[in-house]
C-alpha cells in the first residue's frame, strides 16, 4: 500500500479501516446520534400522549358522572314537587290513610269520605281544580276520574275532568267523561287502578303534543273499593332549561333524557317529538360521530339521562398542551441540531489534523520500516549464514529495531555476521526517534568496530550525551566470526535470547547491563560462546513475551520456547512465522500494545 | 496504577500499586515529581503491590535515580516480587538501586 493509499484511508473515505472494518464517518455518526435523539424524544412523547388521554378520560367519566348525578337530583327535584302537589290535592277532600304492604314499605291510600265528593257538582270540582291549578303553577294541569257508577245521574260515563293552565291566567276545562269513557284504558287511569298505589306513568304526548309524565293517585271508597283516580301533569319541558343550564361538563356537551323510546330532552327540540330512539341508538350515533357517551338510568320513572361529549372537548387540554410540548421539543431539537452542527464542523476539524498528522506518521512509518533489512533471504549466495526477522508494530511508529550485516576485517579478511535487536522505551513518536538514531549509529559503528561490547557501549555514549529525557534503549548486539563460529553477544538490558544447539532449546543466561541512554561511560560486558552446524539463535523483543489476550493473561517465556523445541529443524523463516502464529492464536481478538519483533539467526560452520 | 505517597521528615515512601505500563507510566508525573523532591534525602518505593513494569516505568525509575544521584541521595526498592526483580536484572537496574 502506498502512503498516498494510506493517507485516503485514514480520513475515512473508504468506509473501512485497516482490517477490513466498517467504519462510519463523523456525519453518519452524527446522523445516527439525531436519529436516537428523535426517536427517543418521539417514544417519551407518544408514551406522554397515550398517558395524558387516559387520564382525561378517566377525569372525563368522573366529570361526566357527577353531572349525571346533578340531572337526576333536578329531576327528582321537579319530580317530587309534583308528588306533593298531588299528594295535597288529594288531601284537600280525601282521607289519607298510612298503609303498610306485603313487603313491610309504607305509602299513603287516600279513602273518599261523602265530605266533599258525591254531592259536590262538576263545577264545583271545576272551581276547585283551577283553584288548585291557580296555586301550583309549576304544573301543566290536575284531573279527577272516577269510576262509571259514579256521578251516574249527571255524567253517565262516570265524571272525569280536567283543568289545563294553557297559557297565562287562561284555566282551560276539558270534561273528559263527555269524550266517551275509552281513557279508563290508558295507562294512567287503567295502570293505576291496577296496581293499587300512585305512580308515574311514562312520558306522553298529550292532545295538544306537549310531553307530559303524570303523577296519578287511586282513590277508595270506605269499603276500600277503587273508586276513582287523582292526577296531575307536568310537562316535561319544565326541567329541560335547569338542566342544559347546571348539567354542562363541557363547552359543547350534549344533555340529553330519553325514554326507552323518546327523547324528553335534546338539545335539538325536533328530536323530541319527531324522532324515535333507545340508548342502544345513541351508543351507535356517538360511536359513529366519534363521541363519548356516559349515561344512567333514573329508577322511578325509567328514564335515561345520558351525556354525550365530543372527544375534543375531552382532549382539549391534553392537545393544548400537547401542542405546547411540540413546540418546546422542537425548539430543543433545532438547538440540538445546530449545536450537533457545530460539533461535527470542530470535530471535522480535529479529524482532518489528525488525518493529516496521522498521515504523516505513515510517511514517518515506512521512512522507519525502510531502515530495517526486509529482503529475504538476506545473503541468498550464502550456505553458512541464514537469517529471517519481523517486525509487527503496534502503532504507526514504534521503538522496536533490528538490524544485521556481514562485514569484513580489511587487514585480515575475516567475515563476521553482525547483528543487533531492539526496544526503545514507550512508543509513538518519541521512541521512534530514538530508534533511528539507534539503527543509524549501529549501521555506522559496527562496520568499524569489531567488539560487541564497544558497538553497545558507542551508541550508550551517543544516546546518553543528550538525553534531556531519559529515553533509554535495551538492546543486545552480536557479532559471529563466520570462520571460527565465536559468539560475542553483548546484552544491554534486553530479553535473553533463546539458542537451539546440539538439540537442546534454552533460554541463554546473558550477563545483564544497563540499556543504552540510561548513563553514559558505563561499561559493558559481554558473553562469548561457540556455535555452529545449523546452531538457531532465536532473539525477540519484550512485545512477544508481553502479549496479553482478551484475558489479561501474558503469553509469558515458556510458551515460545517449546514452540522453538518442536520446530527446531525448520528454516529460520518458518520457525519464525509459526512463533507468530501460535501468537496470535493466543492473543485473538486483543489488541496489540507494544512493538513485536522477532529474529532468528542460523549458522553452520564453513 | 496508583502510586500512594507517604512523606517522613527525612525520606519519603512511595507505595506502587497495579501495572505500571506505558499508559499508566504518562499518567503518574505528578506522583513521580513528588518523589523526586526527595532527591537529596532517601526515597523508598515500595513495589509489593506492584504487577508488571514495563519500559516506560523503567524509564521513570531510570529518571528517579538520576536526580537521586545528582543530589546525593538514595533510591530504594522493597519488596519487588520475582518477577519485578527479574526485568531488574535483565535490565540491569539492579545495579542501580539498593534492593531490600
Amino acid at each position: 500500500m502506498n502512503i498516498r493509499e494510506k493517507i485516503r484511508e485514514l480520513k475515512w473515505t473508504n468506509g473501512r479501516d485497516a482490517n477490513g472494518k466498517k467504519m462510519y464517518s463523523m456525519w453518519q455518526l452524527c446522523l445516527w446520534l439525531l436519529f436516537l435523539v428523535v426517536a427517543t424524544y418521539s417514544l417519551s412523547f407518544a408514551r406522554n400522549y397515550y398517558i395524558a388521554k387516559q387520564q382525561a378520560l378517566l377525569d372525563a367519566k368522573t366529570k361526566a358522572d357527577l353531572n349525571l348525578q346533578i340531572a337526576s337530583c333536578i329531576i327528582d327535584k321537579h319530580l317530587s314537587q309534583v308528588e306533593i302537589s298531588c299528594d295535597n290535592l288529594a288531601s284537600t277532600f280525601l282521607e289519607a290513610k298510612d298503609v303498610i304492604d306485603e313487603n313491610g314499605n309504607k305509602y299513603k291510600k287516600f279513602i273518599y269520605h261523602n265530605r266533599f265528593g258525591a254531592t259536590a257538582s262538576k263545577s264545583e270540582i271545576f272551581d276547585g281544580l283551577e283553584l288548585f291549578t291557580k296555586a301550583n303553577p309549576h304544573l301543566w294541569g290536575a284531573a279527577i276520574s272516577f269510576e262509571t257508577d259514579f256521578y251516574q245521574d249527571t255524567c253517565p260515563n262516570g265524571l272525569c275532568v280536567f283543568v289545563r293552565h294553557s297559557a297565562k291566567d287562561v284555566y282551560e276545562h276539558v270534561d273528559i267523561s263527555a269524550m266517551g269513557d275509552n281513557f279508563r284504558e290508558k295507562e294512567w287511569y287503567g295502570g293505576t287502578k291496577k296496581l293499587g298505589r300512585a305512580q308515574w306513568t311514562k312520558p306522553y304526548l298529550d292532545v295538544i303534543g306537549e310531553l307530559i309524565v303524570s303523577y296519578c293517585i287511586p282513590i277508595y271508597d270506605e269499603n276500600n273499593k277503587f273508586i276513582g283516580i287523582v292526577d296531575v301533569d307536568y310537562q316535561l319541558s319544565r326541567f329541560n332549561e335547569e338542566l342544559t343550564k347546571e348539567v354542562h361538563p363541557y363547552e359543547n356537551s350534549e344533555l340529553m333524557l330519553l325514554t326507552s323510546n323518546q327523547f324528553i330532552v335534546h338539545p335539538n327540540r325536533n328530536y323530541i317529538k319527531d324522532k324515535q330512539t333507545s340508548i342502544e341508538d345513541l351508543k351507535r350515533d356517538c360511536e359513529a360521530d366519534n363521541k363519548k357517551l356516559y349515561f344512567s338510568n333514573i329508577d322511578s320513572n325509567m328514564m335515561t339521562v345520558a351525556l354525550v361529549c365530543s372527544n375534543e372537548d375531552i382532549f382539549r387540554n391534553v392537545e393544548e398542551i400537547t401542542s405546547k410540548i411540540k413546540l418546546y421539543g422542537a425548539i430543543g431539537l433545532l438547538i440540538t441540531l445546530i449545536l450537533l452542527f457545530l460539533t461535527i464542523v470542530e470535530i471535522k476539524k480535529v479529524t482532518e489534523s489528525r488525518a493529516n498528522i496521522e498521515s504523516e506518521l505513515c510517511v514517518a512509518s515506512n521512512i522507519q520500516m525502510d531502515m530495517l533489512p526486509k529482503m529475504f533471504p538476506a545473503f541468498p549466495d550464502r550456505q553458512d549464514i541464514n537469517v529471517y526477522a519481523t517486525l509487527k508494530p503496534a502503532k504507526s511508529v514504534g521503538g522496536d529495531l533490528y538490524d544485521f550485516l556481514i562485514k569484513k576485517d580489511p587487514q585480515t579478511g575475516k567475515e563476521s555476521f553482525c547483528f543487533i535487536i531492539g526496544d526503545v522505551s514507550g512508543k509513538g513518536v518519541p521512541a521512534s526517534l530514538l530508534m533511528a538514531m539507534v539503527c543509524s549509529l549501529f549501521r555506522d559503528i559496527a562496520r568499524k568496530e569489531l567488539k560487541a561490547s564497544k558497538i553497545v557501549s558507542d551508541i550508550n555514549n551517543c544516546i546518553s550525551d543528550r538525553n534531556e529525557h531519559d529515553m533509554f534503549c535495551t538492546l543486545a548486539v552480536g557479532i559471529i566470526d563466520l570462520e571460527t563460529g565465536h559468539l560475542e553477544y553483548c546484552n544491554a538490558g534486553h530479553n535473553q535470547p533463546i539458542i537451539a544447539k546440539d538439540g537442546e532449546v534454552d533460554y541463554v543466561d546473558v550477563t545483564p547491563n544497563l540499556p543504552v541512554g540510561a548513563f553514559g561511560d558505563f561499561e559493558y560486558i559481554s558473553d562469548e560462546m561457540t556455535i555452529g552446524g545449523n546452531d538457531k539463535l532465536f532473539l525477540y523483543t519484550d512485545g512477544l513475551t508481553e502479549a496479553e489476550n482478551i484475558k489479561k493473561e501474558e503469553y509469558g517465556e515458556q510458551a515460545p520456547l517449546e514452540i522453538i523445541k518442536n520446530h527446531m529443524n525448520d528454516t529460520t523463516t518458518n520457525l519464525v512465522n509459526h512463533v507468530l502464529s501460535e501468537l496470535s492464536a493466543f492473543v485473538g481478538k486483543a489488541e496489540q500494545s507494544d512493538d513485536i519483533t522477532l529474529m532468528c539467526i542460523q549458522f553452520n560452520k564453513k | 496504577m496508583e502510586i500512594i505517597i507517604k512523606e517522613n521528615a527525612n525520606s519519603i515512601e512511595g507505595h506502587f500499586v497495579g501495572r505500571l505500563d506505558t499508559v499508566a507510566a504518562t499518567k503518574v508525573g505528578s506522583e513521580m515529581a513528588k518523589l523526586g523532591e526527595y532527591a537529596d534525602r532517601e526515597i523508598l518505593l515500595d513495589f509489593a503491590e506492584l504487577e508488571f513494569i514495563s519500559s516506560s516505568g523503567l524509564r521513570l525509575l531510570l529518571m528517579l535515580n538520576k536526580q537521586s544521584k545528582a543530589k546525593k541521595g538514595k533510591v530504594i526498592i522493597a519488596n519487588a516480587s520475582d518477577d519485578i526483580k527479574h526485568v531488574l536484572k535483565l535490565t540491569g537496574f539492579i545495579s542501580l538501586f539498593e534492593i531490600r
